[in-house]
């Protein structure tokens, strides 16, 4: 398990060449299967190249890490894990191994990863000082930014930070009774003032700009 | 002693009582919370996955609009703590990250040097006003009442952060004994609520609270406190989310709220109306 074995998931999927970075991947495709070029972004990244440079780079990091120590395989994060108890299909041991046999896509295909709730609990058990949650936060990053998996309800939340600066509009107050009451009726403070719209959405524009970069 | 209060965009927007019972709590106990105009969420929960540099931009401009203030930030939730303490971290360690999010800084004329911190309000109710003046602004002891505490994983995890808590928590336990209460360990104590768990299968998420829930009924316990509006959320508002299933009725309080109650505060000042548990049960004992 180490970071030459990682580099197997650059094979290239229409002969057995290996590449050793997604750029040069993306080369020998457009080289040698020049009539699969169309497919082979569509089918896996969705045609976002600069994203994926900049996400193989974190996952090289985050791997890097991962292999500096060798798991002892205690499966101490498992029993960690507040999740793997109830759900069957996540368990924080198993993305670790499946990361390290470079299974990106398999990961990234069924949408396991986000049943991790970013609790850290792994960590705190992992006797190798490997924790898989640094690695599954990537995974997240690298399904969202290339359009495998974004919850609905967090795509709801980053327009909503865009809208008015919080992640929702201020609810219906409801009690135990389902009583509905206005906000000033129970003295409710005044919200903070919203971010200034035009300098904040331009802000946050200049950022999607760099994104390929961070 | 004076903060710049950062709610978090949960107990401004949703979970009403956490705010209240913070604002009525915290100003009785001589803390002057300055309001934040022009904050944001701190992105946490949204563009740490869709656009990392725009999350740390996020908690670098909140932070950046506190120094303006020339205060720390007082917090209320777990996360928004937790966000702001890696990205000062990460921009303290990354020089070209941080000089991109100075960048689109720039564009609302801000500036961010890192020169405050960040505390959750365990910390400043533990460490800062400390438990024996919690202790003393009690009217009304909460005694025979046996309760579980729910700190939350981001009050002691990942502890290279130097969260607000100890690996093994203590603090809540602590505030929640000086209101005369007593405190039980359970199994699961220091278990995930489940709340950030986003699956197609919403039920699993459910299954995380439920059973934390069921283990604290199971301990014979007057209820569970809480300290993160997240927490709160999870194991207050939805614990008979799912229908059909046994009703667990266990009652759910924010520390804050039950600091009020102690405090001989009105229910209704400290937003217990809205907590949808059978809260009563505590303060009706």
């Amino acid at each position: 398990m180490d970071k030459d074995n990682f580099s197997l998931r650059l094979k290239c999927p229409y002969c057995d060449e290996h590449l050793p970075s997604h750029k040069a991947l993306r080369v020998h495709i457009g080289k040698d299967h020049k009539e699969k070029t169309d497919e082979f972004m569509e089918k896996y990244f969705g045609g976002r190249w600069i994203e994926v440079d900049f996400i193989s780079l974190m996952l090289r990091r985050s791997v890097g890490a991962l292999s500096e120590e060798d798991c002892i395989e205690c499966g101490g994060c498992d029993v960690a894990c507040p999740v793997s108890v109830i759900h069957e299909g996540f368990r924080p041991f198993d993305v670790s191994l499946q990361l390290l046999e470079g299974k990106v896509r398999e990961i990234l295909s069924s949408d396991v990863i986000w049943c991790c709730t970013s609790c850290y609990a792994c960590g705190q058990n992992c006797r190798a000082g490997m924790p898989p949650f640094d690695v599954i936060e990537t995974l997240m990053n690298l399904s969202a930014r290339t359009g495998y998996h974004f919850p609905r309800r967090y795509k709801e939340y980053d327009n909503s930070i865009l809208r008015s600066g919080v992640i929702q509009r201020p609810g219906t107050l409801k009690t135990a009774d389902i009583t509905r009451l206005a906000r000033e009726d129970v003295g409710l403070p005044k919200l903070p003032a919203q971010p200034e719209s035009a300098r904040f959405r331009e802000a946050v524009r200049k950022l999607a700009d760099m994104r390929g970069l961070q | 002693m004076k903060y710049a209060f950062y709610p978090g965009c949960l107990a401004q927007t949703e979970q009403f009582g956490c705010l209240l019972s913070a604002k009525e709590t915290l100003g009785r106990l001589g803390l002057e919370l300055e309001t934040m105009d022009g904050s944001s969420c701190c992105g946490y929960r949204s563009y740490r996955f869709s656009s990392p540099i725009t999350w740390h931009f996020l908690a670098a401009r909140n932070m950046a609009l506190a120094e303006r203030m020339g205060l720390d930030i007082l917090t209320l939730c777990n996360e928004c703590n937790l966000s702001f303490k890696q990205v000062k971290d990460a921009l303290s360690k990354d020089p070209q990250l941080k000089r991109n999010v100075d960048e689109a800084l720039r564009v609302e004329g801000l500036e961010y040097n890192a020169r405050n911190e960040t505390y959750h309000v365990v910390e400043v109710l533990h460490d800062e006003i400390g438990v024996k003046r919690v202790s003393d602004s009690v009217e009304n002891p909460l005694e025979g009442l046996r309760l579980a505490t729910h700190p939350g994983c981001h009050l002691f995890r990942p502890k290279e952060l130097g969260m607000p808590d100890e690996a093994e928590p203590h603090k809540l336990d602590a505030l929640v004994e000086a209101l005369g209460a007593e405190t039980v360990d359970y199994p699961g104590k220091l278990d995930c609520c489940g709340s950030s768990m986003y699956t197609p299968d919403e039920g699993s998420k459910l299954k995380v609270a439920r059973r934390k829930l069921r283990s604290v009924r199971e301990s014979g316990l007057d209820g569970v406190v809480t300290v993160c509006p997240h927490c709160f959320r999870m194991l207050d508002t939805a614990q008979d989310e799912s229908p059909g299933r046994e009703r667990l009725r266990v009652p759910v309080i924010h520390y804050t709220q039950l600091l009020g109650l102690a405090m001989g505060v009105s229910t209704t000042r400290l937003g217990l109306q809205f907590n949808v548990s059978p809260v009563e049960q505590i303060y009706r004992l």
